[in-house]
């Protein structure tokens, strides 16, 4: 991780969970991994200090440890875990509130989730005792279980993910038999792959559905059995026994982070769907990737393939209420529904300029059969529509015109006879097959028409093309349009020479310079030398602009990264600035009464200082969203 | 032989030639140039809701076993509090923070922790440990509603817990600490400087009136 990530968190952690633990998160961040000894001679506190502050940041597994296998007596070593950190503490408060609105009839599960931010893990019976209501608190915990926002834990995932690795392929190593035929160099790559394997079992040691839950059934006496059980009886059992599993309560439960990030993966594809494509088609999108979520483990080092989806399995789940005809238009009865699907599809997608040129190029023979077609439009889209529409290409706008005023010769027609009835299943159908259709956006694949269609999700090619999209707006904002358009010419050719994206982007070369070397010192672009002679000359150099958006991204990220903490950082700054109010705040009167106890300037003070927190925390939460894109899922 | 003909030095021209095209500024550049100020788009329910949800996290941490401070032999400290030293009358609100011993306040679960760190959790060498209860937080619903002017009856935005437990110690630990505190700011009924003692409010004197007919003159 970047020095600015190190910035954030420990700022995050000084803030929170106070100096001492910060110094100690910051020395290991630093040094990297270290003993207590270490620790205590590299960030001068005393051994006593830091054993107490390593205790809860083993607790919330912000810092892992190792104990050499060799040598079991000796002091383990120390690594710090960023990852951990930021998702705990950054996404704190979306999770609870994600929670909140996941679960509106479990009042329960929100605490859940707090208390395990608060504790890290806590055992299931401990928090059973503990709770107000025990009863509601089992149900919660269980749901949670159940969509996996919750897992078990065991003593291996207090240790760093390379030692584990390590350990497993010194034993592949191991195993493999020293022979004279067979290099060192062979025997470790066969070694290497045997724990690559060992290694995706390993990491998917929680996948299985019943991971901490147990047969609710009082008659069997395996309720304090062990997940290995519990798993053997759940491949034997139904799935109709699902609803009977409840937690285990000697299970030892931790929140699943990485299941948070594949739910707010699934949230901002959704969003851009909605915007792209409308509400409706959003709605089916959203419950496609619900059906999907049980398969969905993690966004990153993804151990399984991405789960198919049928349509019926879509229409069994979708919200009953939601009209899927409204905003689809339906397609003639006459036409080959094929045809008439792709045309009406056509019409009713808003897409941008790229894809509009691919996607149109097929609509010509279909215009003069649209422009005899009678329509109804949908009101709430039909004038937006039409204004992307004028801004499109001119080969759309023939389509798009004939549209218009076929519209305007249709509505009053209305001939109710060649209007085809289409099922609640063909609007469905017409809904998936416009998420499928952009070829820049590809919401979802289609693979066949079983059962209603099977749909899956290439997701590295769509979140390839998301990570695209607002690493261009990103740049809009930052260098211009000008600049951005130029990068979108760089990125569709390759490698470029400046003569060349000055002939596509119709801009004289000396403008475009400066707009080139801006987006080189930000990191979007590099730049190739291509020498024409054996001599390295300035004039006698091809240099060729390329953007390779990996690194484009990490830099992005770090700019991001260090926004937050700048945004945290004046949060910080708030606070300091009124050492009055806070301590006033702080006293256990003031925090029973702050209506009787605060005079009226320091309410407004308080005011101020709150909308002032309120604006950096939530600038942070929607920066975090970026870092979701462009980090955490692939 | 590869090194024949240079490489155009390795500090020379990385980019391409500029020449006569671009005339560089070199006079100052403004203090605050001038800058168009991103606006931010209003916050969303959820987000403000996030929002609550962290302070209220940061709250709780802040009161939790696990925000531990270096240990100081002796003194209280108070929490929030202007700590120079000088006893005030709002220090008896003050959450006090005893230093170095609340971290051992939480039911760990031993065998995830290396052994060298046994004896910082709290745990004795006999493995016996007395049961300790977790001190579970409260999730405030409609934390919207409970903004910081609203005083509902339980509900104080971004503050206490609210976890019963904690509420009771917290009482039993004020009421000790008014206790000494009050023996502190206990009036001194005895001594010469009693005010109170010299002071006649007229009470004695109820029903004297009643006996002068007399005119006041």
């Amino acid at each position: 991780m970047s020095q600015f990530d190190d910035a954030l968190l420990v700022l995050l952690l000084r803030d929170i969970y106070g100096p001492l633990v910060a110094t100690v998160v910051d020395t290991l961040l630093k040094e990297g991994r270290l003993t207590l000894p270490l620790l205590a001679r590299y960030s001068s506190l005393p051994s006593s200090a830091i054993q107490r502050a390593l205790i809860p940041l083993i607790q919330l597994r912000f810092v892992l440890y190792w104990v050499p296998d060799d040598r079991p007596d000796s002091s383990p070593y120390y690594v710090a875990a960023p990852d951990r950190i930021y998702a705990a503490l950054v996404r704190a408060g979306s999770f609870v509130s994600y929670v909140e609105d996941r679960f509106p009839d479990l009042p329960a599960a929100p605490t859940v989730v707090k208390n395990l931010l608060l504790y890290g893990h806590i055992r299931a019976s401990d928090y059973l005792a503990a709770a107000a209501d025990a009863d509601q608190a089992r149900d919660a915990l269980t749901a949670l279980l159940k969509c996996k926002l919750l897992t078990t834990l065991s003593r291996a995932e207090f240790s760093p993910d390379e030692d584990r690795y390590r350990a497993v392929f010194k034993q592949k190593l191991a195993l493999i038999p020293r022979k004279t035929t067979v290099s060192e160099t062979k025997r470790e790559q066969a070694a290497e792959a045997d724990a690559q394997q060992e290694w995706i079992k390993v990491m998917s040691v929680h996948d299985f559905p019943n991971d901490g839950l147990v047969l609710s059934d009082k008659k069997t006496k395996k309720s304090s059995s062990s997940k290995k059980r519990s798993r053997d009886y759940a491949l034997s059992s139904s799935s109709s026994t699902a609803d009977n599993m409840v937690v285990d309560e000697s299970a030892i439960l931790t929140l699943n982070h990485d299941k948070f990030v594949v739910l707010m993966r699934s949230q901002v594809l959704a969003a851009l769907a909605r915007r792209r494509i409308g509400s409706v088609t959003a709605a089916v999108y959203e419950q496609a990737l619900e059906c999907m979520e049980p398969k969905l483990f993690r966004c990153r080092n993804s151990t399984t393939a991405t789960p198919v989806v049928t349509g019926l399995e879509i229409l069994k789940h979708l919200d009953p209420h939601l009209d899927l005809g409204s905003s689809i238009a339906a397609p003639r009865r006459k036409r080959s529904s094929s045809k008439s699907s792709k045309s009406s599809k056509r019409t009713s997608s808003s897409v941008d300029s790229e894809s509009e040129s691919e996607s149109d190029s097929g609509s010509g023979s279909s215009d003069s059969e649209r422009s005899r077609k009678r329509r109804r439009r949908s009101r709430s889209r039909s004038s937006s529509h039409r204004k992307k529409r004028r801004k499109t290409a001119a080969s759309s706008s023939s389509s798009s015109s004939g549209s218009e005023s076929d519209d305007g010769s249709g509505d009053g027609d209305g001939s109710e006879d060649d209007k085809v009835k289409s099922s609640r299943f063909e609007h469905l159908g017409m809904h998936l097959a416009l998420l499928c259709h952009n070829p820049a956006l590809p919401f979802l694949k289609k693979l066949s028409s079983r059962g209603g269609g099977e749909y899956t999700i290439d997701f590295e090619v769509l979140m390839g093309a998301i990570q695209a999209l607002e690493y261009d707006q990103l740049i809009a904002r930052k260098q211009g349009a000008v600049a951005c358009r130029l990068l979108r010419i760089i990125r569709s050719k390759g490698r470029i020479d400046e003569k060349q994206i000055a002939q596509i982007a119709l801009l004289p070369v000396k403008d475009i310079r400066a707009h080139l070397t801006a987006l080189h010192e930000c990191g979007s672009l590099d730049l190739q030398e291509v020498p024409k002679g054996t001599d390295r000359a300035p004039s006698r150099t091809y240099y060729l602009w390329f953007h390779k958006p990996a690194s484009a991204y990490a830099l992005m990220t770090q700019q991001i990264v260090r926004t937050m903490t700048r945004c945290y950082a004046r949060v910080v700054e708030e606070r300091k600035k009124r050492p009055g109010i806070m301590s006033k705040l702080a006293r256990e009167d003031v925090k029973r009464d702050e209506e009787g106890m605060l005079t009226a300037a320091e309410k407004e003070e308080v005011k101020r200082l709150r909308a002032a927190e309120e604006k950096m925390l939530a600038q942070i939460s929607r920066l975090d969203r970026l870092v979701v894109i462009f980090r955490d899922c692939i | 032989m590869s090194f024949r003909g240079g490489r155009g030095g390795p500090g020379g021209r990385p980019g391409p030639i500029y020449g006569l095209d671009i005339k560089p500024d070199f006079t100052p550049s403004e203090r605050y140039p001038k800058f168009a100020l991103p606006v931010q788009a209003p916050l969303t329910d959820f987000e403000r809701r996030c929002v609550r949800q962290l302070l209220q996290f940061q709250q709780e941490v802040s009161g939790s076993a696990f925000y531990v401070l270096e240990k100081k032999n002796g003194t209280v400290e108070y929490e929030g509090g202007i700590n120079d030293g000088i006893k005030r009358y709002s220090d008896r609100f003050l959450k006090k923070r005893k230093t170095g011993k609340a971290v051992t306040d939480h039911p760990y679960i031993a065998e995830f922790f290396p052994q060298e760190l046994h004896s910082a959790l709290g745990l004795k060498s006999s493995g016996k440990q007395k049961p300790i209860k977790l001190d579970l937080a409260e999730h405030k619903k409609h934390i919207l509603e409970a903004v910081i002017m609203n005083t509902g009856d339980d509900e104080v935005a971004g503050a206490s817990t609210g976890a019963v437990a904690e509420d009771e110690n917290e009482v039993e630990e004020d009421d000790m600490d008014d206790q000494e505190d009050e023996d502190e700011f206990e009036e001194d009924e005895e001594g010469d400087y009693n005010a109170e003692k010299y002071f006649d409010d007229g009470e004695d004197d109820y029903g004297d009136d009643g006996g002068d007919d007399e005119a006041a003159y």
